[in-house]
């Protein structure tokens, strides 16, 4: 590279200038990046844990509780719960549940801005449900869980995605 | 350079160029700094709310007589209605029967009671 030579002392070469002030900018915006992209690394965190929280909490209240009043009804229902005793699926709450219209299911698992996708294989073919979104974004959390229907063995997935 | 002391207007433009530059470079990273502390306030309060959201919710799933304790950084309000907890802007939904509150940060208290999650400070 060829600098331009100063005739007189205390001249500053303006490429002299340009070049750092060049590479200063540069390095600025390459440090800038890597702090934007650690912000948007923790926000995708922090969605993600989210999710995991939101799919959780809705399967535990899904599978272990008789929700409320604990004969609820599509009309009545406050709290949603499919149990009879936890991890054993009451049919008729199931089937009163698959009748529900998905918004308001969604607010009462207190979603939000997520939607889910719930669905029961049995070993009964016959007992196979499913109910909601069906899923085809990449960011999903998705629980399973061991639990007893019609008296059959059933593995019971819920997945929350945005 | 005939006389001491002298600086060329090239120099003065140098120098000139590279303040402005520097202010620039200041204000953004000022802008920066105060945008990443309002973040990490978010972040934080968010994931208080969350922790306490789901600790409501476990102690209603996991049936009457639980207790549970948990500590909040922040000052929590929750609106039974809603089914919400509010920690400062950030609002959580949790699945559980409860009673209106407003408490302050430090150890808190769960018990499903009948059903319904009473709260208080310990």
């Amino acid at each position: 590279m060829k600098f331009k030579i100063a005739k007189s002392k205390g001249q500053v070469s303006s490429y002299d200038v340009l070049i750092a002030v060049l590479l200063f900018l540069i390095m600025f915006l390459a440090l800038r990046q890597v702090a934007i992209s650690n912000i948007d690394s923790a926000i995708s965190d922090l969605t993600y844990n989210e999710m995991k929280i939101h799919s959780q909490q809705s399967l535990d209240s899904l599978l272990k509780t008789k929700g409320y009043p604990s004969n609820w009804s599509a009309g009545d229902v406050e709290l949603i719960g499919l149990a009879e005793r936890p991890d054993v699926l009451s049919s008729n709450k199931v089937e009163e549940f698959m009748t529900m219209d998905y918004d308001t299911v969604v607010g009462l698992l207190a979603l939000g801005k997520y939607d889910f996708f719930f669905e029961i294989d049995s070993i009964n073919d016959i007992y196979d449900l499913t109910y909601g979104v069906v899923p085809v974004q990449k960011e999903i959390v998705r629980l399973e869980r061991l639990v007893l229907y019609k008296g059959e063995e059933a593995n019971v997935s819920f997945s929350v995605f945005k | 350079m005939k006389f001491r002391g002298q600086v060329s207007v090239e120099t003065l433009v140098a120098v000139f160029v590279l303040f402005f530059v520097l202010a620039i470079v200041l204000s953004y990273v000022a802008l920066l700094n105060n945008n990443t502390q309002n973040i990490d306030t978010t972040f934080s309060e968010k994931n208080d709310c969350l922790k306490l959201m789901y600790a409501m919710s476990q102690v209603n799933t996991e049936g009457e007589g639980t207790e549970m304790s948990i500590y909040s950084e922040h000052d929590f309000v929750i609106h039974s209605n809603q089914k919400a907890i509010q920690i400062g802007e950030q609002y959580c939904f949790f699945l559980a029967r409860t009673n209106d509150y407003s408490l302050l940060s430090g150890d808190i208290k769960l018990t499903n009671v009948d059903g319904v999650i009473e709260v208080e400070q310990i």
